[in-house]
């Protein structure tokens, strides 16, 4: 049974705390904020009497086997980025594992710090991309390993959010589908500036067509305009309408927000709604779980590692620049430091 | 002017403006064509105009486009002439189809691309609404016949609802642009694009074609009226690679997916997939498809002319709406604006491209 404890007391820390109702191999145990009656309140509802205000004090304490870092990129309030600073901390004091909320980070800056810290820790640190796990997704990415939609063709994915805020998901969604396949060219565009001072500062929207390493082709697009409207009643706002579609040779698979769609030869077309919390769920626990089966075998390698993020990340950042120079980028590529002052000239 | 052939049959009168390359092409399919005889042909240059009239059998040759067409009286006018004139950068699109809907010509059919820019496409935008000439602009691979094929087994329901369509070629989307997204509407009854959000990259080089202004990749997300939306990608580094062409040229293609399966047409091959069929393929001859092609699109405008109701799909308006855009692709590109459509495409659109593409 593993030791686990959170940092970050918010809405989406009690979602990765109430999935621990379906995880067998570890115990939520200690909890830490800085604000205190979302600690107590936090730790009242889900019976941790382990609080800390003090990141360094509950692990040095603690000693936890995972750490779930819960909290946005930029610190609210401030300008301040505490992604790298969070995970170093975790890092530094050997952490076994850790699991960052998404997006893993915001721009250059922090991308090339984690970039470095991947290279030089042994903390096993995979980001909360935990879409990889639903059960809806996981029945039909089965059915693309086992070979039900043919050869894939191509990939269209897109979300109505702003490319920071739902781009970590799709890309991985898309990643998933493919055995982590990476991304090496990319030509997109960006377009307004309204969303550049947020805690999860982006443009608002986005596309790109991106050439990935296994020579598939893939459209991606983001924000209210250009991402697809999922049908569903009432719309629910614009992060309910993720999604993927799989085209394969003989098929298709179509993973959306509140509904999923298959067609193949032998099933012909079929389709159905989702309940997302009950799915976002069971996929929280998944992705826990996870990470216990890589902590036991290091050959089990979490799906959403640091690397593969980094990896989806980069890409994004060089959908924005792609987007600000008019130039194909190929990746991985080494992001230049101010790219959202350089998206806040340009927007 | 028509005749009644022997047989009872109309046979339209048409003439042609320009011989070079893609003019032979022209008059070759009229090898399939039984409304229509190429009877006139024009070109400044004599030593093209003579060669071209001998391999065609054909005797009523000008170097005045004005004289042609008054002594002539075509029923129908090629316009086989590239948008600009490479050695004087001169647009020449625009006055060479007022000059034929000022003579009153029934039908012309203009060589694609339409327009290179904002200027061009708003000249010719004011023509189609004043003028009475049918014109038509040559976008052929809707008539391919496999294409025929696949589009009705669309039609017919086998691929089910279009959910998405994929679109590309290696070509610059100024050379091959026209041809793509014709198509696209050729699959969705030339339903309009209302949004796109594009980028471009590059500016010519040695692989661009003279004539064709334009960036040498761009890529685009379109939102069209009937709710589809579909992905656009030109040039060589995000054009899909399809044939064993070595070229740019043999890579267009359009990928229609809907809730049953998918059509693919491709340069010289094609896809379909569908729950009935399963997965079929098989190669293409695109010099046999596109002659065929080409009288079928030539066809259909005697059929129009034959009867107002049987609008030629690629008619002005349609391809004009087409080439609104690709400029709004170019203008989107440049601006970083998601671009409503239709749009008015500012002016010196060329030059902001070079300003900003490298």
């Amino acid at each position: 049974m593993y030791k686990t404890a959170i940092l970050g007391c918010g809405g989406r820390a009690r979602a990765h705390a109430d999935a621990y109702r379906f995880v067998k191999n570890g115990k939520l145990s200690a909890i830490c904020d800085m604000n205190e009656d979302l600690l107590r309140s936090f730790g009242d509802d889900f019976g941790i009497s382990s609080l800390y205000t003090d990141l360094d004090e509950m692990l040095e304490k603690e000693k936890p086997d995972v750490l779930h870092i819960v909290t946005a990129p930029v610190l609210r309030g401030t300008n301040e980025r505490i992604r790298y600073s969070l995970m170093k901390q975790a890092s530094d004091h050997k952490v076994p594992a850790a699991i960052v909320e998404k997006p893993i980070a915001v721009e250059s800056e922090d991308w090339k710090q984690l970039a470095g810290l991947a290279e030089e820790t042994q903390t096993k640190f995979v980001v909360n991309t935990q879409l990889n796990f639903h059960p809806q997704n996981l029945e039909l990415k089965k059915d693309v390993a086992e070979g039900r939609i043919g050869e894939i063709k191509f990939i269209d994915a897109s979300a109505r959010s702003t490319p920071v805020d739902q781009a970590p998901h799709v890309l991985q969604l898309v990643s998933s589908y493919i055995d982590n396949s990476r991304p090496t060219r990319v030509l997109g565009q960006i377009s307004g500036g309204q969303d550049l001072n947020s805690t999860q500062p982006s443009p608002m929207h986005a596309a790109a067509q991106v050439i990935y390493a296994n020579g598939l082709h893939v459209s991606l697009a983001f924000g209210a305009s250009i991402g697809q409207k999922v049908p569903k009643e009432p719309d629910m706002g614009n992060h309910t309408h993720k999604r993927v579609f799989v085209i394969g040779t003989k098929g298709f698979v179509h993973w959306r927000f509140s509904s999923w769609e298959r067609s193949t030869q032998d099933g012909g077309y079929e389709s159905g709604p989702l309940d997302y919390g009950e799915q976002d769920v069971m996929a929280q626990g998944n992705l826990t779980e996870a990470v216990f089966d890589w902590l036991d075998d290091e050959k089990n390698v979490h799906p959403t590692h640091l690397k593969q993020s980094l990896a989806e990340f980069n890409l994004l950042l060089g959908i924005y620049y792609s987007g600000v120079t008019n130039e194909i980028i190929e990746l991985p590529f080494d992001p230049p430091d101010g790219i959202i002052d350089i998206l806040r000239e340009k927007l | 002017m028509r005749h009644v052939s022997k047989g009872g049959i109309i046979v339209y009168k048409t003439a042609m403006l320009g011989c070079g390359g893609r003019a032979r092409a022209h008059a070759d399919a009229y090898r399939f064509v039984k409304n229509g005889k190429l009877s006139a042909i024009c070109d400044m240059n004599e030593d093209l105009l003579k060669s071209f009239g001998k391999d065609f059998g054909i005797s009523s040759m000008y170097t005045d486009l004005d004289q042609m067409l008054e002594k002539e009286k075509p029923d129908v006018l090629h316009i086989v002439t590239s948008p600009v004139i490479p050695s004087s950068n001169e647009r020449i699109r625009y006055p060479l189809m007022k000059q034929a809907a000022n003579h009153s010509i029934p039908a012309v059919v203009v060589e694609k691309p339409l327009a290179v820019e904002g200027e061009d496409w708003k000249q010719i935008a004011r023509l189609v609404e004043e003028t009475k000439t049918k014109f038509v602009v040559n976008t052929q691979l809707e008539f391919h016949p496999k294409n025929i094929e696949l589009k009705r087994d669309v039609t017919e329901g086998l691929i089910g609802e279009i959910r998405f369509i994929d679109a590309s070629a290696r070509s610059r989307v100024s050379e091959q642009g026209g041809h793509i997204i014709q198509l696209v509407s050729s699959y969705i009854n030339n339903s309009h694009p209302i949004r796109i959000l594009g980028q471009i990259s590059g500016t010519e080089n040695e692989y661009s074609a003279p004539g064709h202004p334009g960036p040498l990749h761009a890529v685009g997300h379109v939102l069209y009226e009937n709710g589809v939306h579909v992905s656009l990608a030109f040039g060589t580094e995000f054009g899909q690679i399809v044939s064993d062409d070595p070229g740019i040229y043999g890579h267009k293609r359009v990928f229609v997916v809907g809730t049953k399966g998918f059509v693919h047409w491709r340069f010289s091959s094609w896809e379909r997939s569908t729950v009935s069929g399963g997965h079929e393929g098989g190669l293409l001859n695109y010099g046999e498809q596109d002659v065929i092609a080409q009288a079928n699109f030539t066809a259909a405008i005697f059929d129009w002319l034959d009867d107002e109701t049987n609008v030629h799909p690629t008619h002005l308006k349609q391809s004009l709406v087409e080439s609104n855009l690709i400029l709004g692709m170019y203008y989107s590109g440049i601006t970083n604006e998601i671009i409503e459509l239709p749009f008015e495409p500012p002016n010196g659109l060329l030059d902001n491209l070079r300003e900003v593409a490298i």
